[in-house]
């Protein structure tokens, strides 16, 4: 089980949105980091063939997803970054026609949309309609949706957008369940669902893959690059503009502002421990 | 004082005063407001949205008024009138009726069973909704009624296997966007369409009295009969006195028997030439519905079936446009193909349904006018006037090739709509497209912009006579192009890539 992306390109009119993408996943969950506008989006799209391609190699097993068509698709489970859903139907009716879309058989689908119910703790309100539902029943809806018929190929797109803490732990928990022997990708501009789910970190920038590990090897990347000290509003506005964008913590203290980047000033303590992948993320993004 | 004494209360049975009778009149029409009242709102509680809900029950009342307006009480279906909301809204018959019910044995006058059981419905869908109310005013929906049908909903599913995709598709047309009520209400229009009047005057109704009279196959006995009646007819109009007030009469009498006479020689010359089947028919109900008279009714009738088409077929893909789900169907493995092919299927059901009701609606209308349809085995030919337009055959098979025409028409219309449909990002804009394309110029032609009749597709799809004529072959290039190429452009647009 191999999906390898070589050289991947995409571009909106003047807009390069991806930019000579590749990588190769295996089985395991693949956390993608970017801001808005990274390429996230326009990378999953292309994955699912929703968006056309302008340049690259997309290959499944070694062979090329529009090649395969409908038999790649048949191992895809796609969860949009839109809330798409059918406001009328409820949750057990719109997982059975998913099913019926994804064409699985009739056989064993009753227990397979229950116990996906049970799994997104949906069974209680199975039989509600989509539109009386909260956000996040709504996107446990779609996450149980994209996991019918046991893809091999999970793609998430922004699958806590919107929802509460309580319900983002629930869906990580969802999704780190879902993720036994299959490739899950997910994309996301919340550093913390992926420091807790993700066993890989792919972080794009402007369309472009900048940095690519786990989740140690990447903060050990960038030991010895970061530095804080407390400042007012005034002085962390004159360092952020002559050393890049920095994270203004709340302590104790005060205010702190920490910096990460290859130039630090002078004055500013190292920081060794407590580091994140939001400070990784930062310093590839300004170092590119 | 009685309320006999006033002539509104003129016909009532029971010894009432003018205050008591004025008051249960007051008292059972709120009550049966009430009642009407209470049934919306339970229906629209339980139905996916607010026009299909209002649609609905609009239907379900003009059919109701319909059959308690049109069966007299002499009629077998009368008694089923009881049991129609609207016996309960004007109980003026009602109290102006001496009748009892036979209830265990003992005689129920009709007004206290009424008023008895008016009020409770009432009291009955009362007590329902407030129990409805409060059970799902409960955290969770939970109480013991929505608990009892959770139950029942799972023992229903236990047995009842996943629907299949196209009763999936079919519900998101006809129930989530409405397309059943616009169904309904293509039935009811149907079945209060009339036959335009007759042009007729004195001597063509005596004209199609004596067809009608000596209607079937030719033969000399008829021939005979024809001149007999005609000479007994003119005889009678030269021995007529000038000031006798039955000369136009006479005289239409005459004339309707030569054209008669004219017509079986007419007929008489073609089964010489080697026509078969040829029979001496009453063309009144035919040019009623078929020919000149009819045109407006038809193209009437193919702007509401073309209008059903515009308001229905536009639910297979704006939901999934404004729901925002178009992507994840499109990346499941038959959500291009598979799911496409359903939705085809739908549209193709959809235009079958609209033809059905079309066509039976006219049907009716023909039945209602011809005495029997023995007349249908004969040749297509004994229509005079009409020879140029008819291809020959039956008359059976030139219908069936009228309404086949009709059907190849609403496909056509069918895929048009289906590409608006699949190409737009709402449900009104293949909606208004569809109808300003299919409808609108037809109507602008009928109105005097006669330029616009060769692209008037309601106009062409209605017909005229029952020939298919010279164009047809064109006419199926059109119905064709149309019909295929839309459900193509409809599958492509349905792929499209996003960007």
């Amino acid at each position: 089980m191999k999906l390898t992306v070589s050289d991947l390109t995409k571009s909106y009119g003047k807009t390069l949105a991806l930019d000579g993408f590749s990588y190769e996943f295996t089985p395991g969950i693949y956390g993608i980091l970017g801001a808005n506008g990274a390429g996230k989006s326009t990378l999953f799209g292309l994955l699912t063939d929703t968006l056309r391609r302008e340049g690259g190699q997309i290959l499944w097993d070694g062979t090329d997803i529009l090649k395969l068509g409908g038999r790649y698709r048949a191992k895809v489970g796609f969860m949009p970054q839109t809330q798409g859903y059918y406001s009328q139907m409820s949750a057990r009716e719109f997982l059975y026609y998913m099913a019926q879309v994804k064409g699985l058989p009739r056989r064993g689908l009753r227990g397979q949309v229950e116990a996906l119910l049970t799994a997104v703790d949906l069974l209680e309100a199975a039989d509600r309609r989509l539109g009386h539902f909260s956000g996040g029943m709504r996107q446990r809806a779609l996450l149980a949706q994209a996991m019918l018929g046991e893809p091999e190929l999970l793609i998430l797109d922004e699958p806590t957008a919107g929802v509460d803490p309580r319900e983002r732990i629930r869906i990580r928990g969802y999704i780190a369940q879902a993720a036994q022997k299959r490739i899950v990708l997910l994309a996301t501009h919340v550093v913390a669902d992926v420091e807790c789910a993700a066993n890989q970190v792919l972080l794009l920038h402007r369309g472009r893959l900048v940095k690519a590990g786990t989740p140690e090897s990447l903060l050990a990347s960038i030991q010895g690059k970061a530095a804080q000290r407390p400042c007012t509003p005034e002085e962390a506005a004159a360092y952020q503009a002559r050393f890049g964008f920095g994270n203004l913590l709340q302590r104790r203290e005060g205010q702190v502002l920490r910096l990460v980047g290859d130039r630090l000033p002078p004055d500013f303590q190292p920081v060794e421990e407590g580091l994140g992948l939001e400070d990784v993320y930062l310093y590839y993004s300004q170092s590119t | 004082m009685p309320a006999q004494s006033l002539e509104a209360f003129g016909g009532w049975t029971a010894p009432v005063s003018l205050g008591a009778a004025l008051l249960w009149v007051l008292a059972m029409r709120w009550a049966g407001l009430f009642v009407t009242g209470m049934l919306l709102w339970l229906l629209l509680s339980r139905l996916p949205s607010a026009p299909l809900g209002l649609g609905l029950f609009a239907a379900a009342l003009a059919l109701e008024y319909r059959w308690y307006a049109a069966y007299g009480v002499n009629n077998a279906l009368y008694a089923l009138g009881n049991l129609n909301l609207f016996h309960f809204l004007a109980l003026d018959r009602a109290a102006g009726r001496y009748r009892n019910y036979n209830l265990f044995g003992a005689p129920v006058g009709e007004r206290p069973a009424l008023s008895a059981g008016l009020i409770a419905g009432a009291a009955a869908l009362t007590a329902l909704a407030v129990l409805l109310a409060r059970t799902c005013r409960r955290s969770g929906g939970r109480g013991p009624v929505s608990g009892w049908v959770r139950q029942a909903g799972e023992v229903l599913r236990s047995w009842r296997p996943p629907l299949p995709l196209w009763v999936y598709e079919s519900r998101k047309v006809l129930w989530y966007c409405g397309g059943l009520a616009v169904l309904l209400a293509a039935v009811l229009a149907a079945g209060a369409l009339e036959p335009p009047l007759s042009r007729q005057g004195q001597q063509e109704a005596l004209l199609s009295q004596y067809a009608r009279r000596y209607a079937g196959p030719l033969s000399p006995r008829t021939a005979g009969e024809i001149d007999s009646a005609l000479v007994q007819a003119r005889r009678e109009y030269e021995d007529a006195d000038n000031d006798d007030g039955g000369m136009e009469y006479r005289r239409a009498k005459c004339w309707a028997l030569e054209e008669l006479a004219a017509r079986y020689a007419a007929l008489t010359a073609l089964e010489a030439a080697g026509e078969e089947n040829l029979w001496l028919l009453d063309q009144e109900p035919y040019e009623r519905i078929y020919g000149g008279t009819g045109r407006s009714l038809r193209l009437a009738e193919a702007s509401a079936a073309l209008l059903a088409l515009c308001l229905t077929i536009p639910g297979l893909f704006s939901l999934e446009k404004q729901g925002g789900i178009r992507t994840a169907l499109l990346c499941a493995a038959g959500g291009r193909g598979a799911l496409w092919r359903k939705k085809a299927a739908v549209a193709i059901g959809l235009s079958l349904a609209v033809w059905l009701i079309w066509t039976l609606g006219e049907l009716r209308l023909l039945w209602n006018l011809l005495e029997d349809t023995a007349g249908w085995e004969a040749s297509a030919l004994s229509l005079s006037g009409w020879d140029g337009a008819l291809s020959g055959g039956s008359l059976e098979r030139c219908l069936a090739a009228v309404y086949g025409r009709r059907l190849l028409a609403l496909l056509a219309a069918a895929g048009l709509v289906s590409a608006l449909s699949a190409s737009a990002a709402s449900f009104a804009a293949p909606a208004l497209g569809g109808a300003m394309a299919l409808i609108a110029p037809s109507w602008l032609a009928l109105l005097g912009a006669r330029w616009l009749e060769p692209v008037s597709f309601a106009l062409l799809a209605a017909g005229d006579k029952l020939g298919i004529g010279r164009g047809g072959a064109i006419w199926l290039a059109v119905c064709a192009v149309l019909g295929g190429g839309g459900l193509w452009l409809s599958a492509r647009q349905w792929r499209r890539y996003s960007a």
